[in-house]
This record gives C-alpha cells, sequence and structure tokens, in this order.
C-alpha cells in the first residue's frame, strides 16, 4: 500500500519499481501493448509492421517507426488500456516516467510507463 | 484502372491512416494512396499542375472539415448567425473548383461533412433552420449532393456512417493534438472499406450473384427431415421472424439488380416444394435464377450453377450456415466471396445489408429486372428442350436488334456495360461516361449499342461494338456483349453491324485485335468461331471486306443502317 502522503512523483517511481519484468502486470501490459500494435499493423505495409518484442524501438536515431505510426500506437494503447483496466491514460502528456528515459523510447519502456500510469490512476 | 489503382488524397487533415487502410489492408482491388501537400485543398482543386497531379491518379478523395473549407460555416460552429444563403454560396463555391478535378482523374469521392459527436451544439435549437448547427450542416450536406450530381464521375459518400460504425471512437482528441488527425481509426477503416466499393464499381468487379444455402441459412430446421410445414420461418418465433426478414433483405437487393440461386445439399422436390408452399417463403422460385439441389459437392454444384448462368465465379458470393462449407467452397473456389456468417439467425439481415460488394456506379431498368430476365432465360432453355436442333431453337425465338446510335438516355448503361462486362470483352477498356463520348466524337469513329428482344421479352440494351477507321482498314475496337443473351447469334449481328457499315465506306478490311484478360476466354472461343481469319502472333481477327459478313437468318435487324457521314478527308492514315 503506498500512503497517500507521498508526493506524486515517488508514488509513481514505487509503482513503476513494482512493475518489473515477469511480473504478472508487466505481461498483462505487454499484451495489451501487443493488441494495440496488431491494430495499428492493419494500417502498415508488410516491411514496416511493428514487431511484438519488447525491444522494439519507437523513437530515436535506430527507429524506421515514422511519427503518424507512433501517435496511432500512442492512442490504440490508451485506448486499450481503458477497456482492460478500466483507466484514463494520458501517455499524450509522456512526463510521467522517472529518471531521464524517453517513455517512447522502444516498447520496453513504454511497458514500464504505462504501468505506472495504471497504478497511478488506481491510487 | 489496373490492379492497383493509385489514389490521390486531398485533405485539409492529416488522411495518411485512410491511405494506409487502403494499401494495407488485404482486400481487393488494391489500391496505392498519396497524400497531396496537407492543408492546400483549394490550391490542390484549382491547379492541375501541382506536383501531386504529376503521378496521373487514378481517383481522388476530397476530403475536408466543414469549418475548414467554408467559412461562414466556422461561424455557425462559434454561434454567430449566419443566412442560410451565405452557407449555400460557400458550398456552391467549393463545388465549382470540385468540379476542376473530374478531368484529371477517372473517379472523384467526396465524403459528406460531419461534426464532432460530442459537439452539443444549440441543443433543443440545434435542428432549427437559420440558427441550428445540426441543421445548418443537413443543409450543406444537400446542396454538396445537388450541386454534385450532374458530375457524371464524381459521387459524394455519406461520411455519417462512418462516425456512427465507429461509435465512441470515431473522434479522438490526442490524434487531433498531437497528429490534425480528427477521427479515430474505425473511422478511416469504415472509409476505405466504402472508397475500395467505389473503385469496385466503377473499374466492374462489384459482385452480382448471391449464391444461399437453404436449410438453416434461408429458413431454420432441416427440410429433408421435418418436412416444410414445421420449419421455422415465421410465425411468434423470434428466429422464424428473423428468417423472414433475411429473405425480405435478399430480395431487397434483387430490385437493384443482385441475382439471387441456390445451391444445396437436399432433396430437389422437397426443396422446391418447400420455396413454393411455405406460406411465409418471401422469395419464391421466380426470385431464383437458377439452383443446384442434390447432395453432391457444393463446391461443384456452385460452379455448374455460375457457369450456366454464363457468369464468372468473380461475381459471386456465397452464403452458408455452416462453416465446413464455406470452408470447402473458399478452397476449392478462391474467386469466390465467401463472407464469415453470424452464428445467430437474428444477425443474419444485418450482416448481409453490411456486405460492400454489391455497390454499382449506377442501377437502371436492366439492371433491376435482371432476375426476371433470368427467369426468362430459364423458360428459353426449357423451350430449348423441347426443339430438335440448335438453329430450329434460334429460330423459334423470334430474335429481334435493335441498333441505337450512343445517346444520352443510353450512356449510363452503356458505360455500365463497359465498366462491368468482364467475359465477353474483346479489349476490356474501363472508360467513364464522358471518356465514352468524347472517344465516341471523333469523325473516324462509330459506336452502336444493340437491344436484343424476343418472344420470351425484352433482354435489354445488352450489346456494344465500335470501329475506328483508319486508311482502308477499320478496326473494332470494343466488342462487349452481356452473358445473358450469348450463344443467340447477337456476337454475329454485332459483326455484321460493324462489318456492314465499314463495307458502306467502301473499305479493304475489317479487323479485331483480341486483348486477353483472365476472364475473357469467351469472347475469344467466340472470335475463333466466327469466320474471321486468325493470327495468332499479333492476337488479330480479320475479314476481307470484299466479302459481305453476313446477319444471321434467325435475327431481325430492327433499324437500317444509316450511310455513315463519315469525311473520308477525316481518316486517319
Amino acid at each position: 500500500v503506498i500512503s497517500k502522503a507521498l508526493p506524486s512523483a515517488t508514488k509513481q517511481r514505487i509503482l513503476f519499481q513494482q512493475s518489473v519484468e515477469g511480473t504478472p502486470m508487466h505481461d498483462q501490459v505487454i499484451q495489451t501493448l501487443y493488441a494495440a500494435i496488431d491494430e495499428v499493423n492493419e494500417q502498415l505495409p508488410d516491411q514496416r509492421k511493428l514487431k511484438k518484442s519488447p525491444q522494439t524501438v519507437l523513437i530515436g536515431a535506430s527507429s524506421s517507426v515514422d511519427s503518424l505510426t507512433v501517435v496511432n500506437l500512442i492512442v490504440a494503447v490508451e485506448q486499450k488500456i481503458e477497456e482492460k483496466y478500466g483507466v484514463v491514460i494520458n501517455l499524450a502528456a509522456a512526463d510521467g516516467l522517472p529518471g531521464s528515459e524517453n517513455p517512447f523510447k522502444d516498447l520496453e519502456t513504454l511497458v514500464q510507463h504505462v504501468s505506472s500510469l495504471i497504478g497511478a490512476a488506481r491510487q | 484502372m489496373n490492379a492497383q489503382s493509385k489514389l490521390l488524397l486531398i485533405s485539409d487533415f492529416t488522411a495518411d491512416t485512410l491511405a494506409g487502410y487502403l494499401a494495407n489492408d488485404g482486400e481487393s482491388p488494391g489500391v496505392s494512396a498519396a497524400s497531396a501537400p496537407f492543408n492546400q485543398v483549394r490550391q490542390v482543386l484549382a491547379d492541375g499542375g501541382q506536383s501531386c497531379w504529376r503521378q496521373s491518379p487514378d481517383f481522388a478523395v476530397v476530403w475536408t472539415r466543414p469549418e475548414a473549407i467554408l467559412p461562414s460555416f466556422a461561424r455557425v460552429l462559434d454561434y454567430q448567425p449566419v443566412a442560410t444563403e451565405k452557407l449555400l454560396q460557400d458550398v456552391d463555391e467549393y463545388c465549382e473548383r470540385l468540379s476542376n478535378i473530374t478531368d484529371r482523374v477517372r473517379l472523384a469521392l467526396v465524403p459528406t461533412w460531419v461534426t464532432p459527436s460530442y459537439h452539443r451544439g444549440y441543443g433543443i435549437l440545434d435542428m432549427k433552420p437559420g440558427i441550428g448547427i445540426a441543421n445548418a450542416l443537413m443543409k450543406i450536406n444537400l446542396r454538396l449532393c445537388e450541386k454534385l450530381e450532374g458530375l457524371q464521375n464524381l459521387y459524394v459518400l455519406n461520411a455519417q456512417k462512418w462516425i456512427e460504425a465507429a461509435g465512441k471512437r470515431a473522434f479522438d482528441a490526442s490524434l487531433w493534438y498531437m497528429a490534425k488527425v480528427p477521427f479515430g481509426s474505425e473511422v478511416f477503416k469504415e472509409a476505405a472499406k466504402d472508397v475500395r466499393a467505389a473503385v469496385r464499381a466503377v473499374t466492374g468487379s462489384a459482385r452480382k450473384l448471391i449464391i444461399l444455402d437453404l436449410d438453416d441459412t434461408l429458413w431454420g430446421g432441416t427440410v429433408g427431415e421435418e418436412g416444410w410445414n414445421s420449419l421455422r420461418l415465421g410465425g411468434h418465433d423470434a428466429v422464424g421472424e428473423a428468417f423472414v426478414e433475411f429473405q425480405a433483405a435478399l430480395k431487397s437487393l434483387t430490385h437493384r439488380g443482385v441475382v439471387l440461386g441456390i445451391v444445396s445439399k437436399n432433396d430437389e422436390n422437397t426443396a422446391l416444394e418447400a420455396i413454393e408452399n411455405h406460406p411465409e417463403m418471401v422469395l419464391r422460385l421466380a426470385d431464383f435464377a437458377g439452383w443446384r439441389i442434390n447432395w453432391a459437392d457444393k463446391a461443384q454444384n456452385l460452379a455448374d450453377l455460375v457457369s450456366e448462368l454464363n457468369l464468372g465465379l468473380q461475381s459471386v458470393v456465397f452464403i452458408d450456415n455452416d462453416p465446413i462449407e464455406r470452408a470447402r467452397v473458399r478452397e476449392a473456389l478462391p474467386e469466390v466471396l465467401v463472407p464469415d456468417w453470424p452464428a445467430k439467425q437474428t444477425l443474419f439481415k444485418s450482416t448481409l445489408l453490411n456486405l460492400p460488394y454489391f455497390d454499382y456506379a449506377s442501377i437502371n431498368k436492366e439492371d433491376r429486372d435482371r432476375t426476371k430476365m433470368y427467369v426468362r432465360d430459364r423458360d428459353r432453355q426449357t423451350s430449348k428442350s423441347e426443339v430438335g436442333s440448335l438453329e430450329e431453337w434460334l429460330n423459334t425465338l423470334d430474335t429481334r436488334v435493335e441498333v441505337h446510335e450512343l445517346t444520352d438516355a443510353n450512356l449510363p448503361r452503356v458505360a455500365q456495360l463497359f465498366n462491368k462486362t468482364n467475359q465477353f470483352n474483346l479489349s476490356t477498356r474501363r472508360l467513364t461516361d464522358k471518356e465514352i463520348q468524347k472517344w465516341a466524337a471523333a469523325p473516324n469513329r462509330k459506336f452502336w449499342a444493340v437491344r436484343v428482344l424476343d418472344r420470351f421479352g425484352d433482354s435489354g440494351l445488352t450489346g456494344l461494338v465500335s470501329v475506328e477507321v483508319s486508311g482502308s482498314r477499320a478496326r473494332i475496337v470494343d466488342f462487349i456483349m452481356s452473358c445473358r443473351v450469348m450463344g443467340r447469334k447477337i456476337e454475329e449481328t454485332m459483326l455484321h453491324i460493324a462489318a456492314r457499315y465499314a463495307q458502306l465506306l467502301e473499305l479493304e478490311q475489317i479487323y479485331a485485335r483480341y486483348i486477353p484478360t483472365s476472364k475473357n476466354a469467351p469472347c475469344l472461343e467466340f472470335l475463333e468461331k466466327s469466320g474471321f481469319v486468325y493470327d495468332e502472333e499479333t492476337r488479330t481477327f480479320r475479314w476481307d471486306l470484299h466479302q459481305i459478313y453476313p446477319c444471321p437468318d434467325c435475327v431481325e435487324l430492327q433499324e437500317k443502317l444509316r450511310v455513315p457521314e463519315i469525311e473520308p478527308a477525316l481518316c486517319l492514315t
């Protein structure tokens, strides 16, 4: 149980630490992201389809994903999370991840970010 | 248009998601899409020299937001008073710009305007003329439809339907603020279905024939086991009512040119007795072009029936409640479209009416009477079995062929034959109304449409033939005939019409170059037996005009061919 007295950033950090690879939460979130990827891939040619892997790079020098695809993925993930967990998250704000890592760097960072937002929304 | 049509998307928002679905959703025909420069709708419509036109798109989608393209509607949304006349004036001005592109593409599609469903407008006053936003929206959309109605290759698509299908995901603020995409992906997915259906309509690849199973598809229960008295059909029963409404929906499709057939594993007499005698049947035998009811393989039966109806497998949609039979037909006949079918009978009607495979670019009397024509064909075939030889039978038909020139009145049907006929089609040119008129207007060209009648009735305008004169030769450019009249000597009559014309011009030779497609072998088979001399290397059939190409004895030509007005000096050499 996280105390409601703790500052918001601290709560998110704790929730983020709870969402580590291999936990049920992590696995559920990544499956939800994969479902969002399936939706986005319907619009993409085979050579540009997003791979369902935690290592898939979304943003950065080594990424081949265009900006509209990232936006469509963000919205698809927001919708899937609302359907599955009944919480509204705002990935567009993208200011919640502890540390300096970009939450959209790859699918793994996105899973962690989404998990922390779900945790925060449930508090 | 070829297998991969080129689309230009002209929009005042980011519409690339539509391009993505069209190019990658695996549906046929394939479409490659490119976007015009962002938010430059007026410039792109006005200026055909813009770089986006250089790729020569086959068709264009011009999709705008009303508040962006109509300044007066932006004021309506801002709750300012705007005179209706001003709104309509803005629409008219926009339509003027839209009309510029009809010469640049084969097909232009313009979705209707929508406003976000979260916008309450004026609430109680929103439908009030002169005030309400919803009222103004209806007015501008109606004006859009009316002003564009005269443009033959421009169609308005109902975008409100896409919004309703997408439900609460139709609008997403994140998409708008991050990427200037006003709609959710579901809206674009629905739009892609309609755009593709429109492409199918103008390229002649819409489906024409629905082949249906009987037991648990057209009625509830197994007629062979329970007898027709015990079928679930109508009555005070939700499932029975659903079957009746499904049949009524099928019948309604016949009024727009879709033809019905039956392929069922059943005892034929038992099944036909049920169709004719069950008091709640909406569909009777006269509503079906044909049937195959026996215990043989359904795929084989289906192929036989389609062949009997002189249609191609690519015209067919097969509906069966049994997933095993659906899988069998999909595997054996991949050209046949076999939609997934719900197990729940109450969904049959809505599933049928949502199939996007029966959209046609125009609908005329021939379409509406198509089932009757097939029934008359059945009568003809019955009469055929009652007489001895084929020649004898043809002589009993009293066939008359009316020869018509191209007119404004028959142009829509002519364009339809051009764009829907696959099997008996010499060159499979796909031309719009405008392109046909323009082509036929050249002084060295001649174009005829033929109407076929016999003692069983009027088969309608079912044949086209055109020639182009060059020097001492005439080329038959188009030789198109509806499969409905194949094998009744109409083919020979059309060749006679073309050859007779060339003789009147005192030309030496008439020829036809066969351009093969995956579907037009029947045309080749006829030409090989036509008496024209075949040069296989050039796929050309030639007739020496020193001899008459005869009109078949069993056919009466209803119009004398006029002495042509052609000026020999204008003939191309």
